[in-house]
């Protein structure tokens, strides 16, 4: 028992209908009287109507809905029977960006779709077909169980343009939807994959010769602007291109300049381009070849993210932490007066944790204190895990540094130990942080030290990186797009990105709002009809822009299905004639009632 | 009683029929013999009788004691059955005119001598209307047993689509006489073309969806008429007295309605 088209499940909605329409029957101002009888060869054919009523359990009511209950059967494709289960064509298609590479003689994504199309036209009307595309996480393009017309229409939209990933996971997927007796395919453009041996592994592939745009960034340096792009080419001899460096306004395209390279295979060309510094999206494109997506990267201007600093020591303190030095010497920084808009405060005292913002307390603990000498054990736990470990410790050795520390004991994560004393530690709730830095100033040398500016710029990037805005405007396709959100959750909701084709993606996260990047372009987000950020979404990925390993094979599966389908007559039609001609007595029995009752 | 319909009933009495009536003594000429003076039959004498009835022509003719026998005189009853289906309550109209009705009957009744009795149609005896819900079936004939030679007065709207013949016979089975009093609301008997209705049944779930037209009233009206003459029919095959009336002021309703239809005479 089953239903060979599900969608057609949806036909069952017509009972609710039917229901719905006899409760809203129509309804005339009331009368009571005594001999209904008298007036009841004049009474109105119908009840149907739009005032919710009695619902009357009429002849008519029970006779429309097995009417609905016929029609949805008879839709959705009921049938009794599960042997009689028609050819089930599981398709995993590789969505890697490789696909979309041509030459001369045609795309590989289009000879895998003919391929694909000549294969559904061999399959009759009761086969069935599931589409799964490749990724880090697979998902399905048509299906599961599709029928040849819905497959045909989904594959119009297929358009590969993942970075590298393992199939694998589709591989299984594609498995576990065929079941026992689906015919498994995985189209793709490599030979160098071993899908599961039921799998008919067919590649389309050709090893063409490639150049591709594999980095690109650009830097403020003052009123002007460096440009960089990273130019990596594949093949068996040199390759001749151009590169042209574009600016972007809108839809206009103005070329700013061009260059000519030679590319040997597999030798980076790294090419600069000094411009006035703007807000103007940059463009670095190569002349066309064999793999379109990765000829050009935009570039997005970086916003400014300058971090309020307020410094709340005295000026014996400040000296000896060289303060004012250290501020002027990193980039993005701004000493405010009002401590309300500062995000960084540096402060002798105990000024309690604010939400959103990090506050570096120096000040010994307790009335003691005890030279110690470095190095110091550090927390590296998440390092040791594999992570990247606290931020604001990266870089930092502390050798030879002297560290006068107050005995006294310090709240939160110690991140800096000497023996059992606690040097640095890190104290976060409710969305604010206070690093506490037991040091004398006067009796250390840690200001002195090259620890120390490194230092502070790590509290200084990790409270950047902490404020609202874009966190970055320039990502790969597979990265993620993503803003950091100072707003009410009700605010937040309101967000959505526009992709370049206008898809509207709606927002998801309150703090953090974040985006799979699925297609290059520029990407737009959006409060209400209102922009708020832009984000350039590139594809680089060297390893898919390599297409000498491209082939053409055909691997026979290993394992073939006993596709009983194959040779079973057509499924659920009896059933679905019994359906007929029930329908059809149903209809004309009600219309009967409903004539008796004129 | 209502002041009104109490002024109004006076002007009445209830109009007796020809043939002789049961009833305890009273004013009127029973069906058996009695003392008025209105000679019967005679019988042999027998010991016992009032020598004042001893016909003694006859007996210095024949020899023979006979006895002068005079017709009783009777005080007529009245059994009113009143039918208490919802319908009779559909309007207040309706429902004052009911009581009306039958506290003059009462009324009338009580004037001739006669004991009336109000019972329920499908129920008892009732004394005040506020025993009356309203409430009971369409089954007219009372669960108490109706006195036998009394006149019976039924009242009710008689809006049901099975023919009453069968149902006035049984009512008037060993009564002396029947009144059929079908009692209509205005509506009822001449409804307006009011336009698209819903139609509830007062007694039923029943519901329709009517254009009320020139066209359907005329159509109702029509059937109404036949289904009075259907009671009409059937009062007349039992000898009863038959009388549609709309409801309406009391006055109005004995002087231009029942005084016409013989229910009711000038006292």
């Amino acid at each position: 028992m089953g239903f060979s088209s599900p969608i057609g499940l949806l036909a069952f909605l017509a009972v609710p209908a039917v229901l719905v329409l006899h409760l809203f029957r129509r309804r005339f101002r009331e009368r009571s009287v005594a001999g209904l009888f008298l007036f009841a060869a004049d009474a109105l054919p119908a009840d149907a109507g739009r005032t919710r009523a009695r619902l009357l359990r009429t002849p008519s009511l029970w006779l429309e809905l097995l009417a609905a209950v016929l029609f949805g059967l008879l839709l959705s494709g009921f049938h009794v029977g599960a042997a009689k289960a028609g050819v089930h064509l599981v398709v995993v298609l590789d969505d890697s960006a490789s696909m979309g590479a041509a030459d001369a003689s045609g795309a590989v994504r289009d000879d895998a779709l003919a391929y694909l199309e000549r294969r559904l036209d061999a399959l009759d009307e009761d086969a069935r077909v599931t589409l799964v595309r490749t990724g880090r996480r697979p998902s399905l393009l048509a299906g599961p169980r599709a029928t040849v017309t819905q497959a045909r229409r989904a594959l119009e939209s297929w358009k590969p343009i993942k970075p590298v990933h393992d199939p694998a996971s589709a591989w299984e997927l594609g498995v576990d939807l065929a079941g026992s007796d689906g015919e498994l395919l995985f189209l793709t453009d490599r030979e160098d994959f071993d899908p599961p041996p039921r799998y008919r592994h067919l590649a389309f592939g050709r090893a063409i010769p490639n150049a591709a745009v594999v980095g690109a960034r650009r830097v403020v340096r003052g009123e002007e602007e460096r440009v960089f792009a990273d130019l990596l080419a594949w093949g068996s001899g040199e390759v001749a291109a151009t590169v042209h460096l574009e600016a972007v306004a809108g839809d206009a395209v103005r070329e700013i300049t061009r260059k000519d390279v030679v590319l040997r295979p597999r030798r980076a060309l790294h090419v600069a381009w000094t411009v006035p510094a703007g807000d103007i999206p940059f463009r670095v494109r190569l002349s066309d070849d064999g793999l379109a997506a990765d000829n050009t990267t935009t570039l997005l201007p970086e916003p400014a993210r300058v971090v309020p600093v307020h410094v709340d020591v005295d000026e014996q303190t400040a000296a000896q932490l060289r303060i004012a030095r250290v501020f002027a010497a990193l980039p993005g920084v701004r000493v405010v007066d009002e401590v309300e808009r500062a995000r960084l405060r540096v402060t002798a005292g105990d000024p309690g944790i604010k939400a959103g913002v990090v506050t570096l307390r120096v000040a010994a603990a307790g009335g003691e204190r005890d030279a110690w000498i470095g190095p110091f054990l550090l927390e590296r736990g998440r390092m040791l895990a594999g992570e990247d470990g606290r931020p604001v410790l990266q870089g930092l050795t502390l050798e030879g540094v002297v560290w006068s520390a107050g005995r006294g004991e310090l709240p939160g994560l110690p991140l800096v130990l000497a023996s059992e004393q606690v040097l640095l530690a890190e104290e976060s709730r409710a969305g604010g942080t206070q690093l506490h830095l037991n040091l004398d100033p006067a009796r250390s040398n840690l200001a002195a030290s090259p620890d120390w500016p490194i230092l502070m710029s790590n509290i200084v990037e990790h409270v950047r990186g902490r404020l609202p805005g874009p966190v970055a405007v320039n990502v790969r396709v597979g990265e993620e797009i993503a803003l950091r959100f100072a707003g009410t959750p009700e605010a937040a909701s309101t967000h959505a990105l526009l992709d370049p084709e206008g898809e509207r993606h709606a927002a998801r996260g309150w703090r953090y709002l974040s985006w799979a990047a699925t297609r290059p372009g520029i990407h737009r987000l959006v409060q209400g009809e209102q922009d708020v950020a832009r984000f350039a979404v590139n594809f680089v990925d060297a390893v898919e822009s390599d297409l000498t390993r491209s082939t053409i094979v055909d691997v026979e599966p290993v394992e073939v299905p006993d596709v009983v389908a194959a040779s079973a007559g057509p499924r659920g039609r009896d059933e679905a004639r019994i359906f007929a001609l029930l329908l059809l007595l149903a209809v004309v029995f009600d219309w009967w009632v409903l004539g008796r009752r004129r | 009683m209502r002041p009104e319909c109490g002024r109004a009933a006076a002007a009445y009495r209830l109009a007796l029929p020809g043939h002789p009536l049961g009833g305890r003594i009273g004013e009127r000429l029973g069906q058996g013999t009695g003392s008025s003076l209105e000679f019967m039959d005679f019988r042999d004498y027998v010991p016992g009788d009032d020598l004042r009835h001893v016909d003694w022509s006859a007996f210095a003719r024949t020899d023979q004691l006979k006895v002068r026998l005079f017709r009783e005189e009777i005080a007529p009853s009245l059994d009113i059955v009143v039918d208490v289906s919802p319908s009779m309550a559909i309007t207040d109209v309706k429902r004052t005119a009911v009581q009306d009705v039958v506290d003059a009957a009462c009324s009338w009744t009580r004037s001739a001598g006669g004991i009336p009795r109000r019972i329920a149609g499908g129920g008892g005896v009732f004394e005040t209307w506020e025993e009356v819900a309203y409430d009971g079936s369409d089954a007219w004939m009372p669960r108490i047993p109706l006195r036998r030679r009394s006149m019976r007065l039924l009242i009710s709207d008689l809006l049901q689509p099975h023919d009453p013949g069968p149902l006035l016979r049984k009512l008037s089975a060993g009564a002396s006489h029947l009144y059929v009093v079908q009692l209509l609301d205005p509506w009822e008997a001449d409804p307006a073309a009011e336009g698209a209705r819903t139609l509830l049944d007062c007694e039923s779930d029943g519901r329709l969806d009517i254009v009320l037209d020139e066209r359907t009233v005329a159509r109702y009206r029509r059937r109404l008429a036949r289904l009075c003459e259907a009671a009409r029919s059937g009062t007349r095959s039992v000898a009863g007295t038959y009388a549609l009336v709309r409801a309406q002021d009391p006055a109005r309703m004995f002087r231009e309605q029942l005084l016409p239809q013989g229910v009711v005479e000038p006292a």
